[in-house]
């Protein structure tokens, strides 16, 4: 869902960020609707991708009827958390530090 | 009653013990659940082999216990009484001489003496004073024990069990492991290991507690379909809540498909009508209905179904025997336990009174189960309103006067307690009144599987109390100190201040969670400690929000957003960007440890923020619910801050000081947001005057008084101490 926020980096060409991962934790939390509810929200191209840099394999092309491939969406969703690592912007190359399991996005003063 | 004392097994002659004990008796403390046969077993098997044994055991009938006050004392309206009377008997048994004075008073000392003295046993207060009083008096039992056995049952939390095995461990007796013993459906697990597990283990059983939270909430309405339309509900009456319980109860109304403006029976009920009367009449289109309403608010203690009303209790009881007989007959049937008890807001009633009071309903009232004072199937109310009367004289002659069955309680009340920020494992300066966060996602109409959103986070009060709820919880926040937590035990200082051992010793569950974040709280902290899912948490700018996601994806994404935003009070609001002019530009070789610079975000551009961030990702009807704090001039008419995709829907005053009052905002999103709402006209209109009374706060209390001013209203009164909050 995150854009890069850099000035000058058009809207299409910061996205998706890069995930890099450092340190990461599973917590495992109920199935239930959110599932639904995010889905039409996220590309599901680039939740590929960051899933697929925290380890979890995703569906090329998902069926919303598939049970199973529903319920790995919602593990990369709700149950991988980064705690350390970074968002990079492909455009810029700013990198958006990811500590504590919080990214970090906020712009230096000479970006702003 | 006091029944399952001591069984007694002392043979005439002990065979197997009798060569080398001959005159020891074994005293044996059998503790722990009560819902199998254990006890018979062993003490079956001890007569059976005639062993010198001598076996005692807690009350272990429940009902016996909690009403034998009541019942050979007399009946007590309120609960803590009653309860009180059931202590004191139950003492007697296991008072002995020496033993007389060392009882602990819990029924006549303060409540803070009976946490403090608690916490040092167990780190947990969970737990009545009857419950403490009864555990004081088995303590006697365990001490004269040379052998005590404590069984762990399947069914509920066994803290009582947990109790009596780390007491008795803490007096160097014997534990047992009743793995040999035999049993029905035996948990064989040690019984060391269990307790270590009851008193460490709360992170483990965390994610179930979530679920079971959840289904608190869904299974506390009764499915017994009753048959009046009309139902009393009545409000907590605290002072500083008094102004948010018809915000509150609108949207829950709204929200569960009931008109509010038609459901208040007259006069002209809802939030226009608000008065500081307890009770309210709702026509709700069903019990069940009227019970998930209740259930879910954090204002209303219960409801009652009016069965029959009358300016007196004659005229009401022929109202209830008028009632129809088809309707209320499934409550009379012969397996229907019951009670009646007698209510007047304010007043007590003497057992004779209560007893007066029954008697005029007897006739009307042709029950055929059994009476339980405790955990009855059906629960009656005979209520009795004053009106508006002088408190505090003798009781007047009722106005009113209601008989009703009991449809249900707030099974929300009790996430009041329980995320109490006594107890909370994270905290900041500004940290959110945990009740008034509650109120705050119920009138955002927060429910399972809203998505929330805060921008505005902080320590995340508001987003437990939206998770609480069931909703999905996305929070961003600029303050990097405040999302992150502080090293450790931030919060042991001011334990140690206030001269209280440090929470650390006693509470083992925070330790463990502790320990999981590395020595850290952070706000994550608080929702493993209430076994909810970690929330989505950013750092951002929350006047750059937009910049940083892709439009489709925040736009008409939440249910709602709650916030408490910064107003510079106690804590200043602060946004991206250098105050001074010549920015000189970060050293690469910098640029990873770099602190960015900020500066101050006045209040009006904060406001003018929030208001956009709910037009633009809200959903349609979707509710922004915020705090507003504004001097006593303060018109919500007028001066609240509009956006044109947003409806007014209420705002409710809890005064603060004499100087101020916050504000409860509750606005709807109207329209979809369009692009025309983003211009500088627009944002003029949100911002409104340069002078609005929530501008410049801090300044402005900070001005002596202004005496003697007949235009401003009078000032209400303060709030009870640390009840303010902060903002």
């Amino acid at each position: 869902m995150l854009v890069s926020n850099v000035k000058g980096v058009e809207e299409c060409d910061g996205y998706p960020l890069q995930l890099e991962i450092e340190e990461m934790r599973t917590e495992e939390t109920e199935f239930n609707a959110f599932v639904h509810r995010m889905l039409p929200k996220v590309r599901y191209d680039a939740l590929r991708i960051a899933a697929a840099a925290a380890g979890c394999d995703l569906p090329e092309a998902l069926d919303a009827t598939d049970e199973d491939a529903l319920r790995r969406v919602h593990t990369a969703l709700c149950d991988v958390h980064v705690v350390k690592g970074a968002l990079v912007c492909p455009k810029s190359g700013r990198r958006f530090p990811i500590n504590n399991g919080i990214p970090n996005m906020l712009l230096h003063e000479d970006e702003v | 009653m006091l029944s399952a004392l001591r069984r007694v097994a002392r043979p005439a002659a002990a065979r197997s013990f009798a060569a080398y004990t001959p005159a020891r008796t074994w005293q044996v403390y059998l503790s722990g659940e009560i819902h199998s046969d254990w006890r018979e077993v062993i003490a079956a098997g001890v007569a059976d082999r005639e062993l010198p044994v001598e076996l005692a055991a807690p009350i272990t009938s429940h009902e016996d216990s909690d009403d034998c006050g009541a019942v050979i004392l007399g009946d007590e309206a309120s609960r803590p009484n009653y309860d009180g009377k059931g202590a004191r008997l139950n003492l007697i048994r296991a008072r002995t001489g020496r033993q007389a004075r060392a009882t602990f008073p819990t029924s006549e000392a303060p409540s803070s003496t009976v946490v403090r003295s608690f916490r040092p046993i167990l780190g947990r207060a969970i737990i009545s004073r009857s419950a403490l009083d009864a555990w004081m008096c088995t303590r006697t039992l365990i001490d004269a024990a040379d052998v005590v056995v404590v069984r762990f049952g399947d069914k509920y939390r066994q803290w009582n069990a947990a109790f009596d095995a780390g007491y008795a461990t803490a007096r160097g007796k014997a534990l047992h492991d009743p793995v040999d013993a035999p049993q029905p459906r035996a948990r064989r697990a040690a019984a060391g290991t269990t307790i270590k597990r009851k008193l460490s283990g709360a992170g483990a059983a965390m994610p179930k507690q979530r679920v079971g939270l959840r289904r608190e909430l869904a299974g506390a309405p009764r499915t017994r379909e009753g048959f009046s339309r009309t139902f009393l509900l009545r409000f907590i009456c605290e002072k500083h809540t008094l102004s948010f319980r018809y915000a509150e109860l609108d949207a829950l109304l709204a929200a569960h498909g009931v008109d509010p403006r038609a459901a208040y029976a007259a006069p002209a009920g809802g939030a226009a009508g608000a008065g500081a009367d307890p009770y309210v009449a709702v026509a709700f289109p069903s019990a069940a209905c009227c019970a998930e309403v209740v259930s879910k608010a954090i204002l209303v203690r219960d409801a009652l179904e009016v069965w029959g009303e009358g300016d007196d209790h004659a005229a009401c009881a022929a109202a209830v025997a008028a009632a129809p007989a088809e309707g209320a007959a499934p409550f009379f049937a012969a397996d229907v336990s019951w009670c009646v008890h007698v209510e007047g807001f304010g007043y007590s009633f003497s057992g004779a009174e209560q007893e007066a009071r029954r008697g005029f309903y007897k006739d009307a009232l042709p029950f055929r189960g059994r009476v339980r004072l405790k955990g009855a199937d059906e629960q009656f109310r005979i209520l009795e309103v004053y009106g508006d009367v002088n408190r505090g004289g003798p009781r007047p002659a009722p106005s009113r006067c209601y008989f009703g069955r009991v449809v249900a309680c707030s099974a929300a009340r009790d996430l009041v307690h329980k995320c109490d920020l006594k107890r909370r494992i994270y905290l900041g300066p500004t940290a959110l009144d945990n009740e008034l966060a509650l109120v705050m996602a119920n009138c955002a109409r927060c429910d399972v599987g809203s998505l929330v959103l805060d921008p505005f986070a902080g320590t995340g009060s508001i987003l437990v109390a939206c998770a609480l709820f069931g909703g999905f919880c996305y929070g961003s926040d600029i303050d990097w100190k405040v999302l992150r937590g502080k090293g450790e035990h931030e919060n042991d200082g001011a334990t140690r201040r206030r001269g209280m051992r440090p929470r650390k010793s006693a509470s083992l569950p925070v330790d463990a969670l502790q320990r999981e974040d590395g020595h850290q709280k952070t706000l994550f902290s608080n929702f493993r400690q209430y076994g909810l899912a970690p929330p989505e948490i950013l750092r951002l700018d929350a006047s750059r929000l937009f910049d940083s996601f892709r439009e489709p994806a925040l736009a008409g994404t939440f249910d709602c957003v709650v916030s408490d935003p910064p107003y510079g009070i106690r804590a200043g609001a602060r946004c991206s960007g250098a105050a001074r002019d010549d920015v000189q530009a970060v050293p690469d070789h910098l640029r990873a440890g770099h602190v960015p610079a900020t500066q101050p975000y006045p209040v009006a551009d904060v406001l003018a923020d929030l208001l956009e961030i709910a037009a633009r990702c809200l959903k349609v009807g979707g509710r922004l619910a915020y705090l507003l704090p504004a001097t006593a001039d303060f018109d919500a008419a007028n001066d609240c801050p509009a956006h044109p995709a947003l409806a007014f829907v209420a705002a409710c005053a809890q005064p603060v000081s004499a100087k101020y009052a916050r504000h409860l905002v509750v606005m709807a999103k109207a329209r979809p947001w369009g692009a025309a709402d983003w211009t500088p006209a627009a944002r003029a209109l949100v911002k409104r005057s340069v002078d609005a009374p929530y501008e410049d706060l801090r300044a402005k209390l900070a001005e002596p008084a202004k005496l003697a001013e007949p235009a401003a209203p009078p000032p209400a009164p303060a709030p009870a101490p640390g009840r303010c909050g902060v903002m």
